[in-house]
């Protein structure tokens, strides 16, 4: 199923940086989650087992041609949207919003999973649609009413997030399979003249916390100990980390609790306080290594199909990674978005190995064989 | 952002297709570029510009401050005799931060101390700087923790107080209790909290020369202050009689609850509340929160015949009748709103009665006849006056206002069953203070039990003033209802059993039918027993009330409570001093008394 001369285009320091993100990623969820259920590091165990998991998802798919994926791309989509509409029938419902579907003992994120679905549905229908000299509104309309169905149950449950992520990856991916200039001028003045209107509608339907969210994005010390906490310990923590940091398992802000959700949306400020500025840029220039490999990876696809996909991924990173971190410096607002393989949470881990799977798929492939 | 793309290459060429892309993937990388360049001027921002600032900001959240708990103030009675005070106790403290074995330490501690060592060493674990192991440790228990070895500066004493009631169950209702933390949580100890508790100081944890973290005394220290003393207008002799009556009350009869109250009707001081099941505050954890509340103020009941005395007092003070008019001419019934109302006991063959008999015999029929004559509004409105349907204001928690409906939610019936006290709901002190207006000559005094509060160092925050809020009825009515009132214990009355010799009591007697709602009707089983009166009848000294919840054996209220009246009364008045009627009796009862 492999062939040798495949094996032979692998890209090891590619895998040694998905390794080392890895490591870095249960470093911090360690820390993080180590003064939390007295000692017995269940989460960091867990994690552990994700990632395991998750690796070997990645390496599964590398196995075979992503090529073969492109046919699937409707059925993944069709598949992740009835996932979506199980979570808001029989989802379980965690911390305010109905996010997971269970699985045995272990609980699942189909929301996770739809960003990748949604990224091979587009990649299909963007490498199949023969446009080649820029998008016009009209043709566009389709691929996004598809984008919205998914965003809209995302939003629903509520994972705005999510939902903004998937805007940005389609965004990503009509920039890149080419939009007419006069397309994204008339696009850019209609959203600009709709916002007022768009926004007082999405206002109403935005639940309490995403309201205070926003308002405190805006002016953080209106609330400080209410919705602005997040932020203000997060850049207190991350400030008081300095040039190089407190130490591993140091950080006081982060060990005595001050910090909330330090293990999921806030697990950059651990990092951040524990190894300081150089920690902190270690990490970010992991990430870069990892992006920077996936435009390289699209830009040199052998077809349309494996670079629209690249693009998909490379956008989801990029978001991601942005936003996060953004937000934990104060500088985006709050809306709860994972720090990739950092961050703890299953499904979130498998997305990412999965997507870079591919990503790796796409890459080692990018030359035309002959058979 | 916008990138059109088709203008600079031509895509034709399946080498030109894969390329079209790769400009606009730039884009995405422009992009990029943009958020790390954000990120990373934030990041140098925050941990190189603004790193001192925020790690103060980090530093002073992290600062541990103990509180030092003060020393609650004195409760006294009116003579100034102890009822609750603070004892020196010692609160033991443990800093985590300093321990290395907690285990070990834990296992030494919590067999001195009497506390589960795997929650000692939870307390024990972890960063923190401060955690308090023990509040308020047995005298002796200070030594043997000091001679037990632990490593320095892990564990520390702070100087703290324990709460003791010298009488133990006396007044414990007025009085309530405090918890661990030395907050009052019931009686006045709980609405007093504010004086009585005093204020917290602050010693901040910071580290000494060894690199221990330990309790400063000289930054940020700041002294706990000690709560107020508070004075009483209870009188422990006074509140010990009444308990006593109620003890022998619980024996005789069996009843759910008793209750009873002693006033000064001419200022509205309680000198004595009262009430069963009780319980002593000192170990009030082993004892059921039921028996915890003062019934004389938390708990409404129907009161009977003791609301006859309102009805009589709008009557007479509106004019409608003379005391001498004759009311019920020989009926044993009345029918009202299409309802029949019996008296409670038949008589053969009924007499004519007065105005005044009405009330000494506790006549339902006359009573109606008067209430159908004073009509809905003027009833309900003197009801109102004398201070039913809403709170006494009384300076003790839990008060509850019982229930006096709106005229415009009355029924047919409702005018007669008011009139001799159903369909409202009072609470023993409401009941009391109505009578006050009649004993004092028709004032409505605000009833009132804490009279002083004075800080520690001696000032005097608050003294409370006797409080006439509003004239109710004339002097001329109070006294006629009086007379009327003396007559309820003597022959012909309802209440022998209430009479003292030597002095003038005026009273009245009340049975209530409790109502079950098993049934949904009046039980014939379940009674409230009470007696509510004054004494001298002349000059007021004190006015009682004794409330009796389903006693058993007997249920007439001139036979439950009437008896533990008296005794109360004669107990009072011995020792108040007050001289009797007449001088020879003065000379016998102080002849008995030696």
């Amino acid at each position: 199923m492999l062939d040798r001369r495949l094996v032979s285009n692998f890209d090891w320091t590619f895998i040694a940086a998905v390794l080392a993100l890895m490591a870095a990623g249960l470093t911090a969820v360690y820390s993080a989650t180590y003064s939390m259920d007295g000692g017995r590091h269940g989460l960091f165990v867990r994690q552990g087992y994700w990632f395991i998991a998750g690796f070997a998802v990645m390496l599964g798919a590398v196995m075979f041609d992503y090529r073969r994926l492109a046919r699937w791309g409707y059925v993944f989509y069709g598949i992740a949207v009835v996932l979506l509409i199980a979570v808001m029938a029989v989802g379980r419902s965690g911390m305010g919003a109905q996010r997971w579907l269970p699985l045995g003992p272990l609980s699942f994120q189909p929301s996770e999973v739809a960003k990748l679905a949604l990224i091979l549905m587009l990649a299909k229908f963007f490498s199949e649609d023969g446009v080649t000299n820029g998008h016009t509104l009209r043709q566009l309309a389709r691929p996004l009413a598809l984008v919205m169905v998914p965003v809209l149950l995302v939003v629903k449950q509520p994972d705005l997030g999510t939902g903004l992520m998937m805007l940005f990856i389609f965004c990503g991916m009509v920039v890149v399979a080419g939009i007419r200039v006069k397309s994204f001028l008339t696009l850019a003045v209609t959203g600009l003249l709709a916002a007022p209107l768009a926004w007082s509608v999405f206002w109403g339907h935005l639940k309490d916390y995403q309201k205070k969210r926003i308002l405190v994005f805006l002016s953080p010390d209106s609330d400080p100990s209410g919705a602005g906490y997040h932020v203000i310990q997060s850049k207190i923590a991350i400030g008081s980390g300095a040039l190089t940091g407190k130490g591993y398992l140091n950080g006081t802000q982060s060990q005595l609790s001050f910090l909330p959700e330090r293990h999921t949306d806030f697990i950059f400020s651990v990092v951040s306080e524990e190894w300081g500025f150089v920690g902190s840029l270690l990490l970010l220039l992991l990430f870069l290594f990892i992006i920077l490999w996936g435009i390289e990876t699209a830009n040199k696809a052998k077809d349309r199909f494996g670079a629209m996909v690249a693009v998909g991924i490379v956008s989801m990173l990029v978001f991601h990674v942005v936003i996060n971190v953004g937000m934990t410096l104060g500088i985006m607002p709050v809306v709860g978005v994972p720090l990739p393989l950092v961050s703890y949470g299953g499904t979130s881990a498998m997305t990412t190995l999965l997507a870079l799977g591919l990503l790796f798929n796409v890459n080692m492939r990018r030359f035309h064989l002959f058979y | 952002m916008a990138a059109g793309g088709t203008g600079r290459r031509q895509a034709g060429t399946g080498a030109a297709r894969k390329v079209n892309t790769k400009g606009r993937v730039m884009l995405i990388a422009a992009l990029l570029a943009l958020g790390y360049i954000g990120i990373t001027a934030r990041l140098v921002y925050l941990q190189v510009i603004r790193q001192s600032d925020l790690a103060a900001m980090a530093s002073r959240q992290q600062t541990e401050v103990a509180d030092l708990p003060p020393r609650r103030g004195t409760i006294y009675d009116r003579n100034g005799r102890e009822l609750a005070v603070s004892m020196d106790a010692k609160s033991l403290y443990g800093v985590p931060a300093n321990s290395e074995n907690p285990g070990d330490a834990a296992g030494r501690l919590a067999p001195i101390l009497g506390i589960d060592a795997r929650e000692l060493e939870d307390r024990l674990s972890g960063g923190r700087k401060f955690v308090w192991l023990a509040r308020k440790v047995d005298p002796g228990v200070p030594e043997r923790i000091d001679a037990a070895g632990l490593p320095p500066k892990l564990i520390g004493w702070l100087p703290d107080s324990r709460r003791y009631y010298p009488k133990k169950a006396l007044a414990a209702h007025v009085l309530g209790f405090t918890g661990t933390d030395s907050k009052g949580l019931e009686g006045l100890e709980a609405s007093y909290e504010v004086y009585v508790g005093g204020i917290a100081g602050q010693a901040a944890v910071e580290k000494d020369g060894s690199g221990k973290d330990v309790l400063s005394i000289e930054e940020g220290y700041v002294a706990p202050k000690p709560g107020c003393d508070v004075t009483l207008t209870i009188d422990e002799k006074v509140q010990y009689i009444a308990e006593k009556e109620l003890d022998r009350i619980m024996a005789e009869f069996s009843p759910i609850s008793a209750t009873a109250i002693v006033m000064d009707p001419n200022t509205g001081e309680v000198l004595a509340m009262a009430n069963r099941p009780g319980f002593n505050p000192n170990s009030w954890q082993g004892t059921k929160a039921d028996n915890w509340r003062n019934r004389a103020v938390t708990d409404p009941y129907e009161p009977g015949s003791t609301f006859k005395l309102v009805t009589a007092a709008a009557a007479l003070e509106e004019g409608i009748y003379r005391p001498s008019d004759t009311v019920n001419r020989g009926e044993n019934q009345i029918e009202v709103g299409g309802r029949i109302i019996h008296n409670s006991h038949k008589e053969e063959n009924p007499k004519s009665l007065t105005f005044s008999e009405v009330i000494q015999k506790s006549d339902n029929v006359g009573t109606v006849k008067i209430a159908l004559r004073l009509g809905d509004d003027r009833l309900h409105g003197y009801a109102q006056a004398f201070g039913f349907g809403a709170k006494t204001g009384v300076d003790l928690p839990g008060e509850n206002p019982g229930l006096l409906r709106d005229v415009k939610d009355w029924s047919g019936v409702s005018i007669a069953s008011v009139a001799f006290g159903q369909e409202v709901s009072v609470t023993p002190l409401q009941v009391l203070t109505a009578v006050n207006c009649i004993a004092n000559g028709g004032w409505y005094c605000e009833p009132y039990i804490v009279s002083e509060v004075r800080s520690a160092d001696g000032t005097v925050l608050m003294k409370k003033q006797p409080n006439r809020l509003r004239r109710v009825v004339s002097g001329a009515t109070a006294k006629t209802m009086t007379k009327i009132m003396s007559t309820v214990v003597e022959e012909g009355g309802t209440a022998l059993e209430a009479n003292i010799r030597g002095y003038q009591v005026a009273g009245k007697t009340g049975t209530a039918q409790k109502f079950d709602p098993a049934i949904r009707r009046y039980s014939k089983e379940k009674f409230m027993s009470s007696f509510v009166g004054f004494v001298p009848a002349e000059s007021p000294k004190v006015s009682i009330l004794v409330v009796v919840n389903e006693p058993h054996g007997q249920h007439y209220g001139g036979l439950v409570a009437a008896p533990a009246f008296r005794s109360i009364a004669l107990g009072a008045l011995t020792y108040m001093k007050v001289p009797t009627r007449m001088p020879e009796q003065t000379v016998l009862v102080e002849g008995q008394g030696r």
